[in-house]
């Protein structure tokens, strides 16, 4: 069974991950019962164990990443995986349907978001008005804004 | 259903009608054309397509916009690539009735291989009528998927203008996706209620159901026996109750001719089911359906049907049409001997909304314009802006021999009780001229400005209100904002009302009384109003402004005709009746004045004198805490929010998933399934 081992930086959530190949091996799958965790035995592998930290599994057809390895012998070497479904199954991931919840690219900052954090001390902001009744008289017959006495008297003219 | 994952895709190949419609999921991509599709994937399965020395009979290829043929041979097989090109073969089919991008009815293309050399043959062949879409122009389309009845509105090529071109235009171009609805009906609506519904309700395309701007339009050819090749443009929506189990299938169409797209030729409502309501089996069970076309015809009153069984499709069977009444055409369904599932009682709760007009362009409220008459008119009151030196004069005047008309201290106990008021108020009122200050009639000799009018406008500008975040905090309840009025003091405003738009204050003043008005507009739309008072009276007796103002308002039929006898010598009954009714007149005048419901000014008359004199907002707004390190952290590892429906490959970098639905796929463990919609629920890296 042919046994890719790969190095990845990428975080374990990444979808599209960037892998580099580090060695194409042979091994023995231990104790399958499922093709999400698996166990594989490799040998020969001593001098690149900290080379990588992922691996492919042609038989299944899966990508894994490691989530133990165990020396058994100066030769052998068991690897524990957990299957990565989220490159595994990239293509189909890629164009599959959904509803963002949040994104950092595709958004709409007006619908309110439980997870924006506000400070107590808020802005307290005035904005006035440019007139007012105190400052726009320019002159005597200015009818704008200007103190004037009024006076209502009985009769007409 | 047998799919393979290949380097372009997921290829699916399994029974024609028996098996579910692809979802766009399972494109392939990056195929330029059918040829060389058939020659990447021809090596990957184990069947072999298409026959050789089989005659392929192109019967439709109607959905030219999306340009997509299928082949299918005679066992039922088929290899559909999906948005890439499919030829329809029905072997038991001879005389095919729609014959589509300018296959003529009864046309045939033989194909003794699949490859790109064929297509171009048969592209080549029909040029002179094929309508093939403009690849760089764009429309919606609508599409329904198996699950959760969501549709799908998206951008697709548009085809705007008729045309021949070339076989590149066929190529597949990849569309965009823009919005997911939830669909409308539950699993397990029959035809019989869907039909009930829509005719029942009056639903059109116009309806909530969809949007027609949003769907589809494709364009293709309809070949009617014994008639040349139409063109028709064709918006259509489509609706499946169930269609993983193919119950029943409906879509939606509005037809109009090619050369004149504004005249829809008719709305059409079509369904495919069973004949006995049942779920489609198998491919065989093509044969068992029957459809029935619901034609609306838009310039008919009637609803017309057409009727044919997947048994005996000839030309003229789709167009049997026979046309009848809705009612008739619900009550008398069983003389198309089906019959019309009942619709069961629902107890409990009723289903409904979601129907509104979606309208929401309201109205501009204006400025109310400023009552047309007033009391100066009336000639029981004049009113004066004296200056201070004026004033002294007057009250000289008044109080001289040379003020001593026995008639009139009849009637007021002091000269000054012809003065109904003294203010001072801070504005300028409009004058009519410079004239002889008159008290009931009698010039005083001194020289005084006269107002013209009763009523006057005065506007505090405009501001620009920005929106400081432009996100959810700019607006309520998370920013706050007040507004002080001058003389009426502080009032809440709703933020939502007036962000990001112009905000202006504009007063309406009565002299008379010193009522005010504030406006409050926003881009020109009247969206609050408050009152006040700016007068500040002047003491000028002991009598109160206000008993001064209704004493001389209820005594002025008895003064009038007084006062007028005694300047004229003619008091009579009817100068009598005109007193009475100019009293109505400035008894109308208050009334005509803004209904002022004060609210809280605690800043009117006096007080206001002393106060702020210019308007001004007050604004509470939160502070955002978001991280920030290298960029946008925030943005980078939490995401915005986002309740945008796509596919994953839309978004980048950071994505949590509300809703995620993966086609069940043999290739896929479920529990495999399971951690991926974890995963795309608690978030991923794209």
């Amino acid at each position: 069974m042919t046994i890719n081992l790969y190095k990845t930086f990428d975080e374990l959530n990444a979808i599209n991950k960037s892998i580099t190949l580090v060695k194409s091996m042979t091994g023995n799958i231990k104790n399958v019962t499922n093709v999400t965790d698996i166990v594989v035995q490799i040998s020969g592998i001593m001098d690149i164990i900290n080379s990588f930290n992922y691996i492919f599994v042609s038989e299944f057809n899966r990508y894994y990443y490691i989530t133990d390895i165990r020396i058994l012998s100066n030769e052998i070497c068991e690897i524990h995986g957990h299957v990565d479904v989220l490159y595994t199954y990239r293509n189909i991931i890629n164009s599959t349907h959904v509803i963002a919840d949040r994104n950092t690219t595709l958004y709409n900052r007006y619908l309110p978001d439980s997870r924006t954090l506000r400070y107590a001390n808020t802005y307290c902001i005035e904005q006035e008005f440019p007139d007012g009744f105190n400052s726009l008289a320019t002159s005597t017959h200015d009818t704008r804004l200007n103190y004037s006495y009024v006076l209502a008297v009985a009769g007409g003219d | 259903m047998i799919q393979y994952m290949t380097d372009k895709g997921v290829i699916s190949v399994g029974t024609v009608f028996g098996s579910q419609m692809l979802p766009s999921g399972y494109l392939v991509s990056g195929v330029q054309d059918f040829g060389t599709l058939m020659q990447d994937l021809e090596p990957l399965f184990p069947i072999t397509f298409p026959k050789s020395g089989i005659t392929w009979t192109v019967i439709t290829a109607q959905e030219t916009g999306r340009t997509r043929y299928r082949i299918d041979d005679s066992q039922g097989s088929f290899f559909r690539a999906y948005t890439n090109y499919s030829l329809f073969s029905y072997p038991s089919v001879t005389n095919p009735t729609f014959a589509c991008a300018g296959i003529r009815d009864g046309d045939s293309v033989t194909m003794n291989k699949a490859y790109a050399d064929d297509i171009t043959t048969m592209i080549n062949r029909i040029s002179a009528d094929v309508y093939v879409p403009d690849p760089e122009k764009k429309s919606q389309y609508c599409y329904v998927f198996p699950d959760g009845f969501k549709f799908y509105l998206g951008q697709h090529e548009k085809v705007t203008q008729a045309g021949v071109y070339p076989l590149s235009a066929l190529e597949r171009r990849s569309g965009k996706r823009e919005v997911w609805y939830d669909g409308l009906y539950e699993r397990g609506t029959t035809f019989g209620e869907l039909f009930r519904h829509f005719y029942n309700n009056g639903i059109t395309k116009s309806n909530a159901l969809y949007t027609s701007d949003n769907l589809t339009r494709y364009y293709y050819a309809l070949s009617v026996s014994g008639s040349a090749i139409s063109l028709y443009y064709e918006t259509r929506a489509t609706v499946t109750s169930d269609w993983s189990s193919r119950k029943y299938f409906w879509y939606y169409t509005a037809l109009a001719n090619i050369n004149d797209p504004t005249h829809v030729v008719n709305h059409t409502w079509y369904s495919l089911i069973p004949k006995d309501l049942s779920t489609f089996t198998s491919y065989q069970d093509w044969t068992q359906l029957e459809e029935y076309q619901m034609w609306e015809f838009t310039e008919y009153e009637n609803v017309g049907i057409a009727v044919y069984n997947g048994h005996n499709i000839t030309p003229t069977s789709h167009y049997t049409i026979e046309f009848v009444s809705v009612s008739e055409l619900i009550d008398g369904w069983s003389r198309l001997n089906v019959e019309v599932p009942k619709v069961p009682d629902e107890p409990g709760s009723d289903s409904g909304g979601g129907d509104g007009t979606f309208d929401f362009d309201g109205d501009d409220i204006t400025l109310p314009p400023v009552p047309p008459i007033d009391a100066i008119g009336t000639g029981f009151v004049t009113i004066y802006r004296p200056t201070r030196e004026q004033l002294t004069s007057l009250s000289s005047y008044l109080w001289s021999d040379l003020f001593s008309l026995d008639s009139l201290k009849k009637l007021f106990a002091n000269p000054m009780d012809l003065i109904i008021g003294l203010s001072l108020i801070p504005v300028s009122p409009p004058i009519s001229g410079t004239t002889e200050l008159k008290v009931a009639g009698f010039g005083t000799g001194i020289m005084c400005d006269k107002v013209s009018s009763q009523f006057m406008t005065v506007s505090c500008g405009q501001i620009e209100i920005p929106k400081r975040y432009a996100t959810f905090l700019d607006y309520s309840p998370y920013t706050k904002c007040e507004i002080f009025l001058p003389f009426i003091g502080s009032k809440p405003l709703n933020p939502n009302e007036i962000m990001g738009k112009r905000v202006e204050v504009v007063y309406r003043v009565d002299i008379l009384t010193g009522a005010c008005n504030a406006f409050i507009l926003a881009n020109n739309s009247v969206i609050a109003q408050f009152s006040g008072s700016m007068i500040y009276q002047i003491p000028v007796t002991a009598t109160d402004y206000k008993s001064t103002v209704n004493g001389i308002l209820s005594i002025a039929t008895t003064a009038v005709g007084v006062v007028a006898g005694a300047v004229s010598g003619g008091a009579g009954t009817g100068v009598a009746i005109a007193a009475m009714n100019a009293g109505n007149v400035v008894n109308s005048v208050e009334n005509i004045a803004p209904d002022i419901a004060v609210h809280g000014g605690s800043n009117a008359g006096a007080s206001g004198i002393l106060s702020s004199q210019t308007p001004y907002l007050v604004w509470t707004y939160p502070r955002e805490s978001r991280p920030k390190y290298n960029g946008d952290s925030f943005k980078s590892y939490v995401g915005d929010t986002s309740n945008i429906a796509g596919v994953v490959s839309d978004f980048n970098g950071f994505l949590v998933c509300s809703e995620v639905h993966i086609e069940p796929n043999a290739q896929i463990e479920k529990e495999e399934i399971f951690e991926i919609e974890k995963l795309l629920k608690s978030g991923v890296f794209v």
